[in-house]
């Protein structure tokens, strides 16, 4: 199964690997298959927002551009939506959501927001919502950096455990539902080919088997620098290298050189990096590489061999099933 | 910023997600070991980073000291005494509750109330509060020159700055205990919830919420008024005043990234909005900025490569770092021209190499004087 042919995507990841940079270039990616995508952020981020500088998304679904659209989830307004479908009576549930014990209870209450995000993702993927936004064939999650956005995942269930019963309870279990389903919803993981974003999805993926029952489907290595340079280009370039300072006219091309010795050896590091994630590979899981984006300023076209090579994968996918 | 971090008792490191926060506030307290400062860094992050940064094989929730041997390792004596620390919220938690509480009985109670227990370690802001809270302990005690808080990960710098006031909040909200309280008082521990009828919304809340939720809320809430709650108040004002003291330093890190460039800005202008000491920016892994390229050198590249492909090769690699060199400039640039003049901005490079172990640090250490 491709990774595209899920219908929900979560994106996870600790800080600054490029959860964002990877959800962008899987709604991208989806987007040229013709699918309907709908890009979703979590909380107050704007992360999707800066690449496509469409500014802050709004909350309810937006179109981007032709089939690509963007949503940002404000836990907060979907509570206040949920109590009033199950209050039923409209002057006690308008009573609820305007008084200061509803702050309070958002406030107080550990996993609350996150049950009321996926319960909002749920309702996208079951076309369940009131929004008039259209069927979605798939729904990408930037989660959030706090503890590798698994706190999206794993605090619904702290919840369910301090509930005990009631609806929230209900609608929570059949949520994990979708989540737990393989075929639906996939887990993707992004790192960097350094030692500790590496040490830690290793971690990440340990805690994604056991404590969510989400086994990571895909990884992504982010920003692998290009390997142009081969064995016997290595040695060339050493050797020119070593000359330049016994040959003057040479001297003054010894940063370029430099440059190209610090790529090698930073892109030998990397393969280090690179084969301890496939030394892990789960059984199931799809490792996908990245290459650098040489921008600090993430833009759309930046982006853009980004989801060429995830369109290539795709298809590569397809005709092996 | 380093004659500033030198008078600081408290330098507290504050920046979104994968910065390099927890290296920086390493690098900083062994900054200040070798200034002859004896220091702790106290870091909240369950991932073992601080400890794979100092080298440690574990790091415990102890004050634990780096040991001599990692600086001669270096061949340098440090005139003072480096500590590093993990903080277990939970843990702190606990002690916070059974110092404040009116009598053991009732720290018992709190502790064993099911609330709490999801409320310790589950709450948002729990751990940026219980940082801080640790951070006032080890200052009060005095017994370190130095504390470096490494603050916990988020994708947002402020949550940290935000959190404290937010845990008041929720113990101080008056008018939470003037509508609640009449239901909660009444009834023993355990069976408050038949109370809750007694009011059409608070009915409708617990449908919602399931009344065994509310019930064990209302526990909290009744037994952690009778005691805590005014020492936590208390406390937390305690600890805003050190935080805001001129003892205090706030660095903002950062990488030359739009997105935590921008945070570390609106954390600035937060901290200047509410009067608190900021120290200024680290900025980490910065690529330098590239002499452009000209005719004669890619002439001369040309000239001295045996084939043209490997010289277009080593062009290529060379444009794509310059392209890189300039938007981290430019980035730079940004941020100087956003902040006061006043105000240092630290560029860490990017090197070839990770930094994980204790001889990096060292290397890094270096470009902060």
């Amino acid at each position: 199964m491709s990774i595209l042919e899920h219908r929900l995507l979560f994106i996870v990841g600790k800080g600054g690997v490029g959860k964002t940079t990877v959800s962008a270039a899987l709604g991208m990616a989806a987007g040229r298959l013709n699918k309907t995508v709908l890009l979703v952020e979590v909380g107050d981020a704007d992360a999707l927002g800066q690449i496509f500088e469409t500014g802050t998304f709004p909350e309810t679904p937006f179109k981007i551009k032709s089939n690509l659209w963007g949503v940002r989830i404000n836990p907060k307004a979907v509570l206040q939506e949920y109590v009033k479908l199950h209050v039923n009576i409209p002057f006690i549930a308008s009573r609820i959501v305007k008084s200061k014990i509803f702050d309070y209870i958002i406030a107080a209450t550990p996993g609350l927001k996150e049950v009321m995000t996926l319960g909002q993702i749920w309702r996208w993927e079951q076309d369940k919502t009131f929004d008039k936004s259209p069927h979605f064939d798939l729904i990408v999650v930037d989660a959030p950096a706090t503890g590798h956005g698994v706190s999206l995942l794993i605090l619904p269930q702290t919840l369910i455990n301090m509930l005990v019963v009631g609806p929230i309870v209900e609608q929570t279990k059949i949520v994990h539902q979708l989540l737990i389903d393989p075929v639906k919803t996939a887990l993707m993981l992004v790192t960097l080919p350094e030692e500790l974003p590496v040490n830690e999805s290793l971690e990440f993926k340990k805690i994604a088997r056991e404590k969510i029952q989400m086994p990571v489907q895909a990884s992504f290595i982010n920003a692998v620098y290009p390997n142009d340079f081969s064995e016997s280009d290595k040695h060339t370039v050493q050797n020119i290298f070593d000359e330049m300072d016994t040959q003057k006219h040479l001297k003054r091309l010894k940063p370029f050189f430099e440059l190209a010795q610090s790529t090698i050896s930073r892109r030998q590091l990397q393969q280090t990096y690179i084969d301890r994630i496939y030394d892990h590979q789960e059984k199931k899981e799809k490792i996908i590489e990245f290459p650098f984006v040489f921008s600090h300023r993430l833009c759309v076209r930046d982006i853009e061999p980004l989801v060429n090579i995830l369109l290539n994968y795709h298809e590569k996918q397809v005709n092996i099933s | 910023m380093i004659d500033k971090i030198n008078t600081a008792k408290i330098v507290a490191c504050c920046g979104s997600g994968g910065v390099g926060k927890t290296t920086i506030s390493a690098t900083l307290g062994l900054k200040g070991a070798l200034s002859g400062k004896k220091t702790i860094v106290l870091t909240i992050d369950p991932a073992k980073r601080l400890a794979d940064a100092l080298g440690l094989k574990s790091i415990n929730f102890q004050e634990q000291k780096i040991p001599d041997e990692c600086f001669q390792r270096l061949g340098v004596q440090p005139k003072g005494e480096l500590y590093a620390m993990m903080l277990d919220t939970r843990h702190v938690f606990d002690r916070v509750v059974t110092t404040y509480s009116s009598s053991p009985e009732m720290a018992k109670n709190i502790l064993k109330n099911r609330y709490y227990q999801f409320l310790s370690t589950s709450l948002a802001g729990t751990h940026e509060y219980m940082a801080m809270e640790k951070l006032y302990e080890l200052y009060e005690k005095n017994t370190y020159d130095l504390i470096v808080l490494d603050t916990p990960p988020s994708r947002r710098a402020l949550d940290f700055l935000d959190a404290p006031e937010r845990l008041n909040d929720l113990f101080g909200r008056h008018f939470f205990w003037n509508l609640l309280k009449p239901y909660f008082k009444a009834g023993k521990l355990g069976y408050r919830m038949i109370y809750f009828v007694a009011s059409p919304m608070l009915r409708s809340i617990s449908k919602i919420f399931g009344i065994r939720a509310l019930n064990d809320l209302a526990d909290f809430f009744y037994l952690a008024d009778d005691s805590f709650i005014d020492g936590f108040r208390n406390r937390s004002q305690a600890i805003k005043s050190v935080l805001s003291g001129s003892q205090t330093i706030f660095i903002a890190i950062t990488s030359p990234m739009r997105a935590p460039m921008l945070e570390a800005v609106y954390f600035y202008d937060k901290l200047k909005e509410n009067n608190m000491p900021f120290g200024g920016f680290i900025i980490n892994r910065v690529y330098s900025e590239l002499s452009k390229l000209n005719d004669t050198d890619r002439d001369a590249i040309h000239a001295c490569m045996p084939g043209e492909e490997m010289a277009q090769k080593i062009i290529q690699n060379y444009h794509r770092f310059e392209r890189l060199g300039t938007s981290c400039k430019q980035l730079i640039n940004n941020l100087m021209t956003v902040t006061d003049p006043s105000i240092e901005i630290h560029q860490i490079p990017f090197f070839d190499t990770d930094v994980h172990d204790f001889e990096h640090l060292f290397r890094l250490q270096s470009y902060l004087n």
